[in-house]
C-alpha cells in the first residue's frame, strides 16, 4: 500500500475497521504492560512471564474452540498457573526456576495437543503464537479495556506495598504487610496482562511488551513512577509505529511492534552512557564494600 | 527463646531483659546467631519456645513499634528511589493499607533526615550514594517508624572510621532521646566508648553488661573460641 501525503499516510489505515481495532487494543496493552512490566524488570521476572504466557495457551486454545474470547481463557488459566507456581516453590521441594521449567513446557504441549483437533490447525495456531491484530473483535476490545482498567486499579490501590515488596522485602514483612501474598497477586497481575496482549503480539513475542519498554525507561529515567510513565509512552508510541510499518510494508503486526520496540531499546541503550556509566559505578562500590567486609 | 533451622538450634536458651535508652551491641562470631537473634525478635524468623516484649506487652509487628536497619544485601539496589522515598516508606507500616503518605508523613520523613545529616541528599538516587551515606539513610527510614526500639544488622561494618563514627554518635543520641537500640557488629576495633552495654552471644548469651566487663580475655574466649580477636590496642589483644 503507498500514500501521498503525511495526512493521508496516516489516514488510510484509519478508513480499515480491523487497523481502527487493533491500534486501540495496542494503546490499551501498551499502557497496562508498562505499568506491569516495570515492577517485573525491577523483580527480574521476565523468564516467569515468558513462561506464564505460554502457560496460559491451553486456556487460549479451549476458548478458541468454543469460540469465547481468547483473554478470558487465557486468563482463567494463567493465574492458575502463577498460583501454581507459588504453590509448588513453597513446598521447597523444586527450585522456582525448575518449576516453572516444568509447568510452562507441560501446559504448553496441552495447548497444541488441543488444537491440532482442528483440521488445518496451523493457520489458527500461528495466530495464536505471534499474534494476529487483524482478528481482534469489539468483544476483545471491551474485554481487553475492562481487564486493563482492572488491573490499573490494582495496582493504584496498592501501589506503595508493591513498591515495597518490590525495593526491600524484609522491610514488607517487619511491618507486617502479607509478602508471598503480594508476590502472587503480582504474578497473577502478569498473568492477565500477558493474556490480553497475546492477540496483538502472540504469546513468544509477548514478554517483550511487557519487559521492553520499561526496560528502555529505566536507561532514562530514575524515579520509578517516570518508568511506568516513559514506558507507556513509549509502549504506545512503539506499537502504533509498528502497526503502522507492518500495515504499509505488509509484514506481520506482532513481529513489527516488537522489532520497533527494541530498537527503542538499542537507541536508549546508546544515548544513555552518562546514566549508564553511574549506574555502572554505583554496582562497583557496592560490590567493593561487600566484598571489604 | 530458641531458634532453629533444621533440627540445630541456632539460638538456644537466649534470655535477657534491656532497659529504656540503651545502645547495646551484640558481639559474637559469624554463625554465633547475631542476625538470627534480631529476625527472631521481628517475628520474621519464628521461635520454637520463647516470647519477646516490650514495655511489658508482647512485640506487635504491625505499627512499627520496633524497626530494623537491615544489611544491605537485603535491598534491591536496582529499584530507582530517591533518598526521600526511602525514608517515606518509614511511614507505610503507621498508614496501613490504601492510605497515601500526606504532607504529616513528608515532614516527619524530612524530620528524620536532618536528625541523620542526610537532608541534603533528600533528591540523590539512593544507589548512587557511599555505604555510609546509605546506612544513614536506612537509620532515617526506620527513625519515621517512630520506634521504641531500634534493632540494626551490621550498620558500622563495611565502611570507613570516620563514618562509623558518625553512625555510632547518632546511635548514641538517639539512646539518650529514650529508643532503644540493639546493634550486631563483628568489628571490635571500633570506638567501644558509645555503647551502654555489650551482649556476647555464641548460641547462647556468653555475658552482658557495661562494655569494660564484656571486654575481658575470659568472656572473649568463651565468645570466640581460638579465633584472633583484634581490639583497639588499649584494650585487650588476645590469640
Amino acid at each position: 500500500m503507498t500514500c501521498d501525503t503525511l495526512w493521508s499516510c496516516l489516514a488510510t489505515p484509519l478508513s480499515f475497521g480491523f487497523m481502527q481495532r487493533g491500534l486501540a487494543a495496542a494503546v490499551m496493552i501498551a499502557i497496562v504492560c508498562a505499568v506491569i512490566g516495570a515492577f517485573v524488570v525491577m523483580q527480574e521476572l521476565a523468564f516467569i512471564g515468558d513462561a506464564l504466557a505460554h502457560a496460559s495457551f491451553p486456556g487460549v486454545v479451549i476458548a478458541f474452540l468454543l469460540k469465547f474470547p481468547l483473554e478470558l481463557g487465557g486468563a482463567v488459566v494463567g493465574i492458575l498457573t502463577a498460583l501454581g507456581i507459588g504453590v509448588l516453590t513453597r513446598r521447597g521441594k523444586l527450585s522456582q526456576d525448575t518449576a516453572i521449567g516444568v509447568l510452562f513446557a507441560g501446559t504448553f504441549a496441552l495447548g497444541v495437543a488441543l488444537l491440532s483437533t482442528v483440521k488445518n490447525y496451523t493457520k489458527d495456531l500461528f495466530g495464536l503464537l505471534l499474534g494476529d491484530v487483524l482478528a481482534i473483535q469489539t468483544s476483545d476490545l471491551l474485554v481487553i479495556a475492562v481487564m486493563g482498567a482492572a488491573m490499573l486499579a490494582i495496582v493504584f490501590a496498592i501501589y506503595k506495598e508493591l513498591v515495597l515488596v518490590t525495593f526491600d522485602p524484609v522491610q514488607a514483612e517487619v511491618i507486617g504487610l502479607p509478602v508471598s501474598w503480594l508476590h502472587e497477586l503480582l504474578l497473577a497481575l502478569m498473568a492477565v496482562t500477558i493474556v490480553i496482549s497475546i492477540q496483538t503480539v502472540g504469546i513468544v513475542l509477548v514478554v517483550a511488551m511487557l519487559v521492553t519498554p520499561a526496560a528502555t525507561a529505566t536507561l532514562l529515567v530514575r524515579r520509578f513512577p517516570l518508568v511506568m510513565l516513559v514506558g507507556a509512552i513509549q509502549g504506545v508510541v512503539g506499537t502504533i509505529t509498528g502497526l503502522y510499518l507492518s500495515f504499509y510494508l505488509n509484514i506481520a503486526s506482532g513481529a513489527t511492534i516488537v522489532l520497533v520496540l527494541t530498537s527503542m531499546f538499542v537507541l536508549a541503550l546508546i544515548f544513555s552512557p552518562q546514566l549508564g556509566s553511574r549506574h555502572h559505578k554505583a554496582s562497583h562500590t557496592a560490590a567493593r564494600e561487600s566484598t571489604s567486609r | 527463646m530458641r531458634v532453629s533451622y533444621g533440627a540445630q538450634p541456632v539460638l538456644d536458651d537466649v534470655s535477657f531483659t534491656l532497659s529504656r535508652g540503651q545502645l547495646v551491641g551484640i558481639i559474637g562470631p559469624n554463625g554465633a546467631g547475631k542476625t538470627t537473634m534480631l529476625k527472631a525478635i521481628l517475628g520474621l524468623i519464628p521461635a520454637e519456645a520463647g516470647a519477646v516484649a516490650a514495655g511489658g506487652q508482647p512485640i506487635a509487628r504491625r505499627g512499627g513499634h520496633v524497626a530494623y536497619v537491615p544489611q544491605r544485601d537485603a535491598i534491591n539496589w536496582r529499584f530507582p528511589a530517591s533518598v526521600a522515598d526511602v525514608v517515606l516508606m518509614g511511614r507505610y507500616g503507621r498508614l496501613g493499607w490504601l492510605k497515601r503518605p500526606g504532607a504529616a508523613d513528608r515532614a516527619i520523613a524530612r524530620h528524620c533526615l536532618e536528625q541523620v545529616g542526610m537532608d541534603a541528599f533528600a533528591a540523590r538516587p539512593i544507589a548512587a550514594l557511599s555505604g555510609g551515606q546509605q546506612q544513614r539513610v536506612f537509620l532515617a527510614r526506620a527513625l519515621a517508624q517512630e520506634p521504641e526500639v531500634l534493632l540494626l544488622d551490621e550498620p558500622i561494618s563495611g565502611v570507613d572510621a570516620p563514618t562509623q563514627e558518625s553512625i555510632l554518635a547518632i546511635l548514641n543520641d538517639l539512646a539518650n532521646q529514650g529508643k532503644t537500640l540493639l546493634l550486631t557488629t563483628h568489628d571490635l576495633r571500633c570506638n567501644m566508648e558509645h555503647f551502654d552495654a555489650l551482649l556476647a552471644l555464641n548460641r547462647r548469651v556468653i555475658a552482658l553488661g557495661p562494655v569494660d566487663q564484656v571486654l575481658t580475655p575470659d568472656v572473649l574466649t568463651r565468645t570466640y573460641g581460638t579465633q584472633v580477636v583484634l581490639a583497639d590496642g588499649t584494650r585487650v589483644a588476645l590469640t
